[in-house]
């Protein structure tokens, strides 16, 4: 037997047709595949967010304590009275006196804070009702001031009012 | 997978299924066993074909891949299957003798394939494949021509000597 005559026995020995529906049966294994992997995806999909969820409820009930609404997060707000309620123009015309007002102020607001101690803001709030209850009377108020400011005077200038006595000195 | 690489693939899927086939029956001599092995392995060809560089290289890519399957399936097949004969070629000329005597040349043929070791053994079978020259057979097994051509002697020699 020489090359040829066992080459060509070889390639008799091969020539072997696969049946007629195998490249049938190849796609459609291989389109099963494609359907079997987006399966895949999906439920990878599904599987991570359920995961994700689950991790994230987890961490909540392991942090009861820990703020859960965003109002909570912001750092406290500060109790302000505007700048006008600061000067008691009111005192003169007790209708016209407006209320106190205490304004709640965000701490990123772009106006400068005026920030006052709760018992001068109770103070202050308690003199204005009175004045409203006329349990105070402006004008005698104003009275007051008035002498307070003279005497205020007198002491500051002693030394003008008075005479200068000579001093003689003897040999 | 884009619908390109899917129209590339299905393009290359018609005219590599009877390779894959082939080779697969070269190792296991037995159709639907061959069958299963080269549809196994176009499947998977299909899954990495999108990871596949060089797309020229499909073919040999998928010649390895069958290959080893193949050789996987024949071992753990081998106790329980009984390799198929080989078909005898179709003439009403032929008498009982005649088919008699052909088979028995085959199965000989098929024992001195089977006793080769197997760097020889998938030369032998590439080159007895779709009439593949050196060439294509060095392209397949990604080696020099040289080397398939003095691994296609040698293997031509021991069969000689097998078969007389």
């Amino acid at each position: 037997m020489n090359d040829e005559q066992l080459q060509k026995e070889l390639e008799e020995a091969l020539a072997i047709e696969p049946t007629p529906h195998f490249l049938a049966r190849v796609r459609r294994e291989v389109e099963t595949g494609k359907q079997r992997a987006a399966a895949r995806v999906k439920w990878a999909s599904a599987t991570a967010g359920l995961a994700a969820v689950a991790v994230a409820i987890g961490i909540m009930l392991l942090e009861p304590s820990r703020p859960i609404t965003p109002e909570s997060t912001t750092p406290p707000e500060a109790v302000v009275l505007s700048p006008a309620v600061e000067t008691p123009t009111p005192l003169l015309s007790p209708k016209a006196t407006p209320k106190p007002t205490a304004i709640h102020v965000s701490p990123h607001s772009a106006e400068p804070e005026v920030l006052i101690d709760e018992r001068e803001v109770a103070a202050l709030r308690s003199f204005l009702q009175d004045v409203q209850e006329r349990k105070i009377d402006p004008a005698r108020l104003e009275g007051l001031f008035e002498s307070g400011r003279k005497r205020a005077r007198q002491r500051l200038s002693p030394c003008l009012s008075q005479r200068s006595i000579p001093l003689l000195l003897r040999r | 997978m884009s619908r390109d690489l899917d129209q590339e693939f299905e393009a290359r899927l018609a005219e590599s299924s009877r390779l894959a086939f082939r080779v697969a029956y070269g190792v296991l001599r037995h159709r639907e066993d061959a069958e299963d092995v080269a549809q196994e392995a176009l499947t998977k060809a299909y899954r990495g074909f999108c990871r596949l560089r060089e797309r020229d290289r499909y073919r040999a890519w998928l010649v390895r891949i069958t290959w080893r399957m193949a050789l996987d399936h024949r071992r753990s097949q081998k106790r329980r299957t009984a390799r198929e004969s080989v078909p005898t070629p179709n003439g009403a000329s032929e008498t009982a003798t005649d088919v008699l005597v052909a088979r028995e040349r085959s199965e000989r043929l098929w024992e001195a394939i089977d006793a080769l070791p197997e760097k020889l053994r998938i030369v032998t079978i590439l080159a007895g494949i779709e009439e593949h020259d050196i060439r294509e057979v060095s392209l397949l097994l990604d080696l020099p021509e040289g080397t398939v051509k003095s691994r296609l002697f040698l293997a031509r020699q021991r069969m000689k000597e097998l078969l007389q």
